[in-house]
């Protein structure tokens, strides 16, 4: 446990209300592993989106219409 | 002394039995007396208007020994040990006509035995009612109520003060309203509609999100309810959830997520919900509440609340959050419970990467 400095990834930062008192705590290792699976799962969700967008231009480019075009369809 | 061969004659025995035996003549005393070694066997009478004494010294009786002592005058006689030690289990005051027998068991020491009083200082001779109390009476069988208990005539009658020693009844109000404290009534309260309460919330602290993968406010165990505020909170990496824990517990059953209705930045402001998810199974990682997409410099804003934050039981929460505008950024609303022991401290936390700006406000009620 720290107490003034502060630290960045894989820090617990504590805020005790009753004294006021800020602490630094580093993630235990299991922390960490739980950390990078959460991690892991925005990262997997950025390429879902990329594909997601990707299918859409090219499913629009099929169309031969724009997006606010396909909005207007969709209204 | 009687030894061998004297002859007891019967004026002899007669003296025996009229002294030594404590009948006959007592030697009259009117003054504060000093027994002597010749009172052995005698009874010894007090007669004195005024309080008198009788003293008894040591070498002057033998154990076994015995003078008896009466009181017949109305001054009190005083037993009283002069070198001699003296107990009794009784009194060694003597009132008019009281007495007992002195018996000596050494030459030092010597135990009265008080005869008894007359039984007729006992007797009850009537038994008065008092505050609070009704009946009573000088003979035979009496009774005695209790004048609180009568007073009672319905259920949820109550008996209030009206002033020292006196009562009154205050009949039970309406359904729902409450006992209240009003000068203006004769029992110094009545039954209204209760009125105020609720929830009164204070910022309890302001903490900053500028470092650290998860933020946690602890010591709020005095708090009944809590609302954490998100203030523009933003981290360092794209593509990470925003997730509240609670008690840092990471027990997925903890956290259910009843109802979430999910927005994008083209949807929110415009109530279109872009996707919502039902009652799910529990997620370790806490309950999210936003995603902030493509952005770093998306920013969070909204609140999360939890009532009853110190039942034992399965508790409510609330959240609310807009984030920014990032590409496929996502704000979340939604009602969640959480199965945890008492709350003692909320964290909000990302997968990868630290918190950059922003801060938590927390707001807590008492009650």
């Amino acid at each position: 446990m720290m107490k003034g400095n502060k630290m960045k990834e894989y820090t617990e930062v504590i805020h005790n209300v009753e004294t006021d008192e800020i602490t630094y705590r580093p993630y235990t290792n299991e922390e960490i592993k739980q950390a990078q699976e959460l991690a892991k799962l925005g990262a997997q969700r950025a390429v879902d989106d990329e594909a997601k967008a990707n299918a859409k231009l090219a499913l629009l480019d099929k169309l031969g219409i724009t997006a606010e075009e396909a909005a207007v369809l969709l209204s | 002394m009687f030894t061998t061969g004297q002859i007891l004659t019967a004026a002899q025995m007669q003296s025996l039995q009229q002294t030594a035996m404590g009948g006959g003549s007592a030697t009259a005393k009117t003054v504060s007396y000093v027994l002597v070694a010749a009172d052995a066997g005698t009874t010894v009478a007090m007669n004195a208007a005024g309080s008198t004494t009788i003293t008894v010294n040591t070498s002057l009786f033998a154990a076994g020994d015995v003078v008896f002592i009466q009181n017949l005058g109305a001054g009190a006689t005083t037993i009283t040990a002069g070198t001699a030690t003296v107990t009794t289990s009784g009194s060694l005051v003597l009132a008019q006509n009281q007495g007992g027998k002195l018996y000596f068991t050494s030459a030092s020491a010597a135990i009265f035995f008080q005869f008894a009083t007359p039984a007729s200082s006992g007797d009850i001779e009537g038994v008065t009612a008092g505050v609070g109390i009704s009946g009573g009476g000088t003979s035979g069988t009496v009774t005695i109520t209790n004048s609180m208990a009568t007073t009672i005539d319905a259920k949820g009658d109550l008996i209030a003060g009206t002033g020292a020693d006196t009562f009154s009844k205050l009949t039970i109000g309406a359904d729902a309203t409450v006992l209240t404290a009003d000068s203006a009534e004769a029992t110094g309260m009545k039954w209204a509609a209760p009125s105020g309460g609720g929830q009164s919330y204070s910022l309890i602290s302001t903490t900053n999100t500028n470092s650290g993968s998860t933020v946690t406010v602890s010591s709020l165990s005095s708090y009944k309810n809590i609302i954490m505020v998100f203030n523009n909170v933003s981290c360092d990496t794209n593509n990470n959830y925003h997730y509240v824990k609670i008690n840092g517990s990471s027990t997925a059953l903890d956290y259910k997520q009843v109802f979430t209705t999910i927005s994008t930045p083209s949807t929110y402001g415009t109530a279109i919900l872009s996707g919502s998810s039902g009652f799910n199974s529990g997620n370790s990682s806490g309950i999210t509440v936003s995603y902030n997409g493509s952005a770093t410099s998306t920013t969070l804003s909204g609140y999360f609340m939890i009532e009853n934050a110190q039942n034992t039981g399965v508790k409510s929460c609330f959240y609310v959050s807009k984030a920014g505008a990032a590409t496929n950024a996502e704000s979340y609303t939604g009602m969640a419970m959480f199965g945890g022991a008492a709350v003692s401290s909320i964290s909000i936390q990302i997968g990868s990467g630290a918190f950059q700006s922003g801060s938590l406000l927390l707001y807590g009620s008492t009650t």
